[in-house]
């Protein structure tokens, strides 16, 4: 992974930025995310300090991989009036992702906030560290590495993510969840606020990275005055809201839903942890649904990663990832009703596509059934063939006749 | 994404002892795949030709990052029976298993080009950040999956050094 670090404070981040300009913030969701200065939660903050201080965001991107320009071009042209209306760009991004985005945006100002030092590791222990710095740090090579903290240090940069002690406090309200009163985040999503809240609801479909889809159903719940049951994915928090998570009829419907998800994927899919968490949280030993699946048969074409239709809940996340943090929009539905399924390109092998192997569906699938490929064998000797060797002068059809 | 260049088998082989060492080939399946050094492709050739030379080849893997901890973990490594790991990584992947092996001896078989970016559409990547002892290599572009280079430039970027 590459290793970068903050190297703008927030008032030089200001210095840059005119009361008159457009922003859009770009993040990136791989290494640098991982060096906890990007990613959806890190945007959010960022867009509402400078809201607070009277400018205007207009857009959050976020990239599965900054450093492929292509994908940047593909996140242009999805949205190329707003882009056009844009007069400044943040990029939450490694170097790299900082060079993709003024490739792409040429006429836009695009002010990078980190400095990137080089390759390293993500460690158990200690996070992210700088294994191979680049000759302009200095530093030699160090398979223990070098800490984002001594990389600050050294070079006086800055700890972490923006100052977080200047997010402004969020305007609050309470709503009555199940009963009890809930201080929560005025406009909020409902199903961000009751994890934020430690409440447990189920949900395969949602994450905030991506939005809402809408399709599990796992999430309803019951809204006081509205009709029916909701989902709370896509429900906004309103004043005086009095909302119900847990009672009999909805417990009753969350077991339906995940009886009827394991009958249609077999016992596999409980090998899921979400799936499996579930299940033994509702205590569901037996299921009532005996629907005939045929089994499809696994794509293991491409080289990286593999996709097993079996496990495929139809929660839309990788064609969500993949249309909106990637670009390529290579995974999608195909068919309706229940005949739905999800495909890869024109209903082809993964091989067969133009997939950018930015890992976008497989961070997100919450099944396993898009997965990367890792292989492991023990060698015991290779087949005779292996062994045969030709001398150098003879040709193909001399060894055919 | 990290551009590295694999050494030439020839001095590859140099830092082997066909009678003593067992041997575990590790490929990654990331930057190393995408820059024509790792991948399951890679791995095979490595693997195909040490065997056939009668090197003592234990064990072949394709992980998904050899510069990550946790997908290490992950990956469930049984390397037990080798007594010497060659990574087709880059030189983090190359740290990353000389921290989890210390008992082992681990060989750094490619050599760091420089920091690209990439365009995958295009099959191209670019040097925009180059490591030491190859400055000169700054812009320049190659073939993804293959590492060949090219002799127009494609990705239009003004790199400065």
């Amino acid at each position: 992974m590459i290793i970068s670090v903050r190297s703008l404070s927030y008032d030089e981040l200001k210095r840059n930025l005119s009361r008159d300009d457009k922003i859009v913030l770009w993040s990136c969701d791989t290494c640098v995310k991982h060096c906890g200065i990007a990613g959806m939660d890190k945007m959010t903050a960022l867009e509402d300090m400078l809201k607070e201080d009277g400018y205007t965001v207009i857009k959050k991107e976020l990239i599965s991989e900054s450093c492929q320009v292509n994908l940047a071009k593909k996140h242009k042209a999805a949205q190329e009036d707003l882009f056009n209306e844009a007069t400044a760009i943040i990029t939450l991004t490694c170097e790299l992702g900082y060079q993709c985005v003024r490739n792409v945006f040429p006429k836009i100002k695009v002010i990078g906030t980190a400095k990137t030092f080089g390759s390293g590791n993500f460690s158990n222990k200690k996070g992210p560290i700088l294994t191979s710095p680049l000759p302009n740090t200095g530093l030699e090579l160090n398979p223990e590495g070098y800490s984002l903290k001594n990389l600050v240090e050294t070079f006086d940069l800055q700890q972490g993510f923006f100052d977080f002690d200047k997010v402004p406090n969020p305007e609050k309200i309470t709503i009555t969840v199940d009963g009890k009163p809930l201080n929560v985040k005025k406009d909020a999503n409902l199903l961000d606020e009751l994890l934020a809240n430690r409440m447990k609801i189920p949900h395969l479909c949602y994450d905030s990275s991506l939005g809402a889809i809408g399709a599990c159903r796992m999430c309803l719940v019951k809204i006081e005055g509205k009709r029916g049951l909701v989902p709370s994915c896509c429900t906004q928090i309103e004043e005086g809201m009095v909302v119900t998570t847990e009672d009999e009829e909805i417990e009753k419907l969350r077991k339906s839903i995940l009886q009827m998800i394991v009958a249609e994927c077999g016992e596999e899919i409980q090998q899921s942890r979400d799936i499996r968490f579930w299940l033994r949280r509702y205590k569901i030993t037996e299921n009532r649904f005996k629907l005939s699946k045929q089994e499809e048969a696994v794509d293991d074409s491409d080289e990286v990663l593999i996709r097993d239709p079996n496990r495929c809940i139809l929660c839309g996340r990788c064609v969500s990832a993949c249309a909106k943090l990637s670009g390529q929009k290579v995974i999608n539905f195909a068919n309706r009703g229940s005949n739905t399924v999800t495909i890869t390109g024109l209903n082809d092998n993964f091989a067969n596509t133009d997939c950018a192997h930015c890992l976008a569906c497989a961070h997100y699938c919450p099944t396993n059934a898009i997965t990367p490929k890792a292989i492991s064998k023990k060698i015991s000797g290779y087949p005779f063939w292996t062994l045969i060797t030709y001398p150098k002068k003879m040709t193909r059809s001399t060894r055919a006749g | 994404m990290i551009f590295s260049k694999i050494e030439s088998y020839e001095d590859i082989v140099k830092k082997l002892d066909k009678k003593e060492d067992k041997i575990a080939i590790i490929s990654c399946n990331t930057c190393a795949r995408t820059c024509g050094n790792g991948g399951i492709n890679k791995l095979n050739e490595l693997g195909f030709r040490l065997i056939r030379e009668g090197y003592n080849v234990t064990d072949e893997a394709v992980v998904l990052y050899a510069c990550s901890e946790p997908i290490l973990r992950e990956s469930k490594l049984n390397i037990d029976d080798a007594n010497t790991i060659i990574v087709l990584s880059c030189s983090a992947g190359w740290s990353c298993f000389t921290r989890n092996y210390p008992d082992k001896k681990v060989l750094m078989v490619t050599e760091d080009i420089g920091l690209v970016i990439s365009d995958t559409d295009r099959e191209i990547f670019k040097v925009v950040m180059p490591y030491k002892g190859h400055e000169s290599e700054l812009g320049k572009e190659y073939r993804t999956y293959t590492g060949e280079p090219l002799a127009s430039k494609k990705i239009k970027l003004r790199c400065v050094a």
